[in-house]
């Protein structure tokens, strides 16, 4: 998803901030999910989009 | 058939004049003989010897007196029937040509007024009609005003989709999610505008049910501040609250106060960088002050008596992800309105804005 996307699901219509505060809070989310949070497995950043949702197992 | 005023005025003076020409008329017929044999027996007394001729001399007035009271009879009525029809006649005209200039602005000539005239009251229900005719033309010219800037917001997500249906219809470039959501975004654009619009409307008809309810807003804005704070960035403002823990209760609608606090801090969050953004509130009298100070970029001093119009935007060009509608703030000016409250604000460009607003202390 990129962070347009993102932002349309968590806040709909109600969002007036900056794009970027997404990866404020992805950078938040990979920490408490993330076994390493600087090697995320389970949060992907896709360049040039934004981020994906991978399950390693399945992946 | 109803008589006409002319009519009805003409009636009356003729009405005036033969009751007092009949008076005139009968009293002269009854007293004046009786006077002319009274001086004629003065006369008798006197010497003049008047026995013989007596009986001439009173037929003889008696024939004056006819032939002088006809032709006065005459002459008078003429003239006072003549000046009566010419009266009427004016007073008539004056009445005509009012009735003649409502028509036209019945007709749709809203700049059509009564002139001044020299009979009072006619002046009077000139004046009343021309108030009445100016404040119409008022709120058809707005009526218009708002018709044309709708158009104009209505039609602008619509040109960018028809673009790309077009395109996409001639092959011109290919359909892909990234498309779809444009799309999807620009009609929730235009879906926000007309409830906008529609919630608009409601407002200053007076139509938006308001449930005022006696309430402690501190939990409200506790939860907006949790709301907003995870919008905004590591670098940019920050969110205060400034409000006493316990706070007297109000007379307000819980979710348009909401709405209204949305709004204001939705405003600020999107135009303002770094500093902060503080909700300040404070009981002042029989009233509760809430306010939405920022140090964000202001609005110059020209445009803030324009702030709360209809479609009245800071930056036309901004594309952020909500680009706002125009009319958040006329909404809630409305909204407060409703509730009993007013809302003001201050801004200097470059400082910072102050949206302050108060409701009612129950």
């Amino acid at each position: 998803m990129d962070r347009t996307q993102l932002i349309d699901k968590l806040w709909g219509d109600n969002f007036f901030g900056d794009e970027r505060v997404v990866d404020t809070h992805v950078a938040r989310l990979r920490k408490k999910i993330e076994p390493d949070p600087a090697n995320p497995t389970f949060i992907k950043t896709v360049v040039g989009v934004g981020y994906k949702f991978e399950d390693p197992l399945v992946a | 058939m109803k008589m006409g005023l002319r009519g009805r005025l003409f009636f009356s003076h003729l009405v005036v004049m033969i009751v007092g020409v009949a008076s005139l008329v009968s009293i002269s017929k009854i007293s004046s003989p009786r006077l002319f044999v009274l001086h004629l027996e003065r006369l008798q007394n006197r010497g003049f010897d008047l026995i013989n001729i007596r009986t001439e001399l009173v037929t003889g007035f008696e024939l004056a007196w006819q032939r002088s009271t006809i032709w006065s009879v005459l002459v008078g009525t003429t003239a006072a029937g003549g000046l009566s029809y010419w009266m009427s006649r004016r007073i008539m005209q004056r009445l005509t040509e009012m009735e003649q200039i409502t028509q036209k602005f019945a007709a749709g000539r809203m700049d059509a007024r009564l002139p001044v005239s020299d009979i009072p009251e006619l002046s009077g229900l000139s004046a009343s009609f021309n108030r009445m005719a100016a404040s119409l033309e008022g709120v058809e010219a707005r009526r218009r005003e708002v018709i044309g800037d709708m158009t104009h917001e209505l039609r602008t997500p619509l040109t960018v989709v028809r673009g790309y249906l077009e395109e996409l219809a001639d092959g011109e470039i290919e359909a892909s999610p990234e498309i779809y959501r444009r799309l999807a975004k620009e009609t929730r654009r235009l879906e926000r505008l007309v409830n906008d619009l529609q919630e608009l409307s409601k407002a200053e008809a007076g139509y938006l049910p308001i449930n005022i309810q006696r309430v402690n807003l501190r939990p409200l804005l506790e939860s907006l501040v949790e709301k907003f704070t995870d919008q905004l960035l590591e670098d940019g403002p920050v969110l205060l609250l400034q409000c006493p823990s316990v706070l007297p209760f109000v007379l307000a609608d819980v979710d348009r106060t909401e709405q209204v606090l949305v709004n204001l801090l939705g405003n600020a969050v999107r135009y303002t960088n770094e500093g902060s953004i503080t909700i300040s509130v404070r009981t002042e009298a029989s009233q509760l002050w809430i306010a939405v100070v920022d140090t964000g970029i202001g609005i110059a001093p020209e445009n803030l008596p324009h702030v709360f119009e209809r479609f009245w935007r800071a930056d036309q060009s901004r594309d952020r992800h909500s680009g706002g509608t125009g009319i958040g703030l006329t909404i809630s000016r409305r909204l407060i309105e409703l509730q009993g409250g007013q809302i003001q604000v201050e801004s200097e460009l470059g400082i910072g804005s102050r949206f302050r607003f108060f409701l009612p202390l129950a």
